[in-house]
């Protein structure tokens, strides 16, 4: 039961709440794609802070009043980048309408809140909501709706940051630039963290971790173009200085422009490709300093490498194939690299083994989808440097059905013995064309003839597609067999390939039939009964 | 004998007649297509719903209800109980159980708010629980203490269409959402302390059922009688297939219950989907 804070709270409450955010900065920075993705966010924010903690050690007036001028003062001087300007504002918001009281109630935060999100709105000239701002301005609202009950402040801030974290878990649903990343805003997660600081520290605690679990995901090849690509930001000592008319003026040469602060001493925040320029324009006004121009486009180049390492699946797979609708197939089903071959076309170790260094992954599964290449990949498996295995696949159609029960994140163990599993389950038939004249257990073969093979035997001869695909099925079916996938060749219209199915299904109507344009070489078509 | 309300939010899929003739008060989701907005089952049913969904490209977009809907409510019921015991969807899937949460504070009557960790009828078999505790003249706390005991047995399996729209909704990760371009895979979830976790993936709908089937299987202990709940998203015959995969377990049942899945859930799992809740008490 905590009833209020008081003055001699606030040192530690600045102190864990900066050991949480600094625990939790590089993630972030991984959030951080608005407004630009220059992954600096949670670097910021910590910057911020830390002049806030170091303002207030230097501090005489340890009384309520003095630490919050420290704590304002320290959030101006300190603040970077965007969200450290907003957070500043945020600071001084709060800080004006607590200064005069020796103990922070619950309702004396509702207030501060309230006059906090007024100053940090003013402060952004197009506020965007699913930023902080809309983090601190719900907040707030949740704040106001249980001001009356007059809680002790621990129970009140949990209640406060339990919408906070909602409002978060939104941020998405309304700036659609979070949405497409697959993250939750940047700033708005680092002002939670903050909280659940500020809330750890006056329960005596450490915060752990925030739970709020969002990996972002980062488009392949991601194409960085920034309209603006520098961000400068300094600190401008003047007299009397007119920050709307300054913010104007810069905003003809930039965006993402806060001018806050007061007449005397103000921080300057803006996007521009003339950092310069803007330096002229407001040394003309005063006198400079902490100068500090980034070039963004380098951080999120420098974001999107940090974030594709981090996308690692633990377990990759490279298949073994040919065949264009093929390679689609297993890719939309999670195989990373495909090597070139199949039958007849069997690929080199050194191409399976570049393509196992290649994945993302660092644990690789070979599915080579043919007896003959099975060697090949158990060679490339012994030089690889990552932990690799090979799947006992000897089809395309086994493949199909061994990455059915693939899960990225598991072992090469647990996959192996579930894929190899689920292969297993799995009937292949294969229709080729007979290149010569020859004989077999079912009779005579004529050149270009028909032939169809299921364990390595030939079971049907015919001179046409459609009959040999129904006589294959025939040999192949076993009664608790439920479902056939057919691959068309490369070599098969797509009509031929259309009406093989519907004799298939008219034959068996209670059978599932799946049909795909595999583009296969050799095979005219392979089939898969389960 | 103080007098108990039972409330509850629309995605428990309990058909609108259920919420009259059993007295249960419910707070209806949202589910928006553009600028227009439902409220769920109430402005919006499942077949209309279902329907729209099929015939377009752009994913309709769901809200919770806000702190005040509740409130609203909560006072209402107050005039006429003593005590509110009030269930909802998965806090993992919705903020609807922090709504609820909220809201109980602001009003003066006691309000027990209970996290279903579920959804869809598994939700509306913990209410029905509740509801039969209180038709039995059970105290609050009995009746609360049914519906926990009840969340925390019931068990969920279900079968979607595609995983497109779980993924699109961001009930499920990109990995998890590897289906391929093959339409005769079928994904089979299941609800872990109220997250969605993929069970597993077969091909052809023939084994969807046996792997369902196995599932319910393997999560019975025939301690206590079985409470059964079918719900289906636009696939009456899928449902009606399921069924007759386990009538011989569903003869045994003490209760079962049936309805469509509605269209906050709907959005989620998308149309072809169905499922079976049950546990045993």
């Amino acid at each position: 039961m905590i009833p209020s804070i008081s003055g001699s709270d606030i040192p530690r409450l600045v102190e864990v709440s900066l050991r949480a955010l600094k625990n939790q900065q590089n993630e972030i920075n991984k959030l951080n794609v608005f407004p630009v993705p220059d992954g600096d966010t949670g670097t910021n924010l910590v910057l911020t802070m830390q002049a806030m903690s170091e303002e207030i050690a230097k501090s005489s007036d340890k009384s309520m009043g003095g630490l919050a001028k420290a704590l304002t003062f320290g959030a101006l001087m300190g603040a970077r980048g965007n969200a450290g300007v907003i957070l500043s504002q945020i600071i001084r918001g709060m800080c004006e309408t607590i200064d005069s009281n020796d103990a922070v109630s619950s309702s004396d935060l509702v207030e501060a809140m309230q006059n906090a999100v007024k100053v940090a709105y003013q402060a952004v000239r197009k506020p965007v909501e699913g930023t902080m701002l809309t983090v601190i301005k719900d907040a707030t609202t949740a704040a106001l709706s249980i001001q009356k009950q007059n809680l002790d402040i621990d129970v009140f801030l949990e209640k406060v940051l339990s919408e906070a974290r909602h409002s978060l878990e939104r941020t998405p649903d309304l700036l659609p630039v979070l949405k497409e990343a697959g993250v939750v805003d940047a700033g708005g997660y680092g002002l939670v963290v903050i909280g659940e600081g500020l809330l750890a520290a006056l329960k005596g605690q450490e915060l752990q971790k925030t739970h709020i679990d969002f990996v972002p995901s980062v488009g392949e090849g991601e194409e960085i173009n920034l309209e603006f690509k520098y961000c400068t930001e300094f600190l401008l000592r003047g007299d009397d200085l007119n920050a709307e008319e300054l913010q104007q003026e810069l905003e003809l040469w930039g965006d993402s422009v806060m001018v806050v602060g007061s007449g005397e001493l103000s921080r300057v925040h803006v996007h521009s490709n003339h950092p310069g320029k803007i330096l002229e324009i407001a040394v003309d006004l005063g006198s400079l300093s902490n100068v500090r121009v980034n070039n963004m486009e380098e951080q999120a180049e420098e974001r999107s490498r940090m974030l594709s390492t981090a996308a690692k699946k633990e377990t990759g797979i490279v298949a073994v194939a040919s065949g264009g609708g093929v390679k689609k197939i297993l890719a939309s089903l999670g195989v990373d690299k495909i090597v070139d071959g199949g039958q007849g076309m069997n690929p080199s170790t050194a191409e399976i083994l570049e393509a196992v260094e290649e994945s993302s992954a660092d644990r690789v599964l070979i599915l080579p989808n043919n007896k003959n290449i099975t060697l090949a990949a158990q060679t490339a498996v012994k030089e690889s440097k990552k932990e690799a295995a090979v799947v006992q696949s000897q089809s395309i159609i086994e493949a199909f059905s061994a990455l059915l029960a693939y899960d990225p994140q598991e072992s090469i163990k647990a996959n192996l013995e579930a894929m190899e599993e689920a292969a297993s389950g799995v009937k292949t038939g294969e229709i080729t064309l007979a290149v010569r004249d020859s004989k077999s257990k079912v009779g005579k073969i004529k050149k270009d003839d028909y032939i169809g093979l299921f364990d390595h035997e030939i079971k049907v001869v015919s001179k046409s597609l459609r009959a040999t695909a129904k006589a294959l099925v025939d040999a192949m079916l076993d009664e608790d067999d439920e479902t056939i996938t057919l691959l068309s060749g490369a070599d098969v219209s797509i009509k031929e390939a259309e009406d093989t199915k519907k004799a298939i299904s008219k034959k068996y109507p209670d059978l599932e039939i799946e049909l795909h344009a595999g583009g296969q070489p050799l095979y005219h078509l392979l089939i898969g009964l389960e | 004998m103080e007098k108990i309300a039972i409330v509850t939010d629309s995605t428990a899929d309990l058909p609108l007649s259920y919420y009259e003739e059993h007295n249960v008060e419910m707070v209806p989701l949202i589910v928006r297509f553009g600028e227009e907005a439902f409220k769920d089952w109430v402005d919006l049913g499942p077949k209309k719903f279902y329907k729209r969904m099929r015939g377009t490209d752009v994913l309709p977009k769901t809200s919770q209800p806000s702190v005040a809907e509740f409130t609203e409510v909560y006072e209402k019921v107050a005039t006429e109980a003593e005590r509110i015991v009030s269930i909802h969807l998965s806090s993992e899937l919705s903020g609807t159980v922090q709504a609820a949460e909220m809201a109980s504070e602001m009003v003066d009557i006691p309000v027990k708010v209970i996290d279903a960790k579920m959804a869809s009828l598994g939700t509306g078999l913990i209410v029905n629980a509740a509801v039969k505790a209180r038709e039995a003249g059970l105290s609050a706390e009995e009746v609360i203490e049914t519906a926990e005991r009840a969340t925390k047995k019931i068990k969920i399996v279900f079968m979607v269409g595609t995983l497109k729209y779980l993924h699109l909704g961001g009930r499920i990760g990109k990995a998890q959402a590897l289906v391929g371009s093959m339409l005769s895979i079928k994904p089979i979830l299941t609800l872990e302390d109220g997250i969605v976790v993929p069970y597993k993936k077969v091909k052809g709908i023939k084994k969807a059922y046996a792997e369902m089937k196995q599932f319910f299987l393997d999560n019975l202990t025939g301690q206590g009688d079985l409470h059964i709940g079918f719900a289906h998203a636009d696939c009456p015959e899928g449902l009606q297939k399921l069924k007759e995969t386990i009538e011989g377990e569903t003869a045994k049942a003490a209760s079962v219950m049936e309805s469509e899945i509605g269209c906050v859930i709907g959005t989620y799992v998308g149309p072809d989907s169905f499922a079976v809740v049950f546990y045993e008490d």
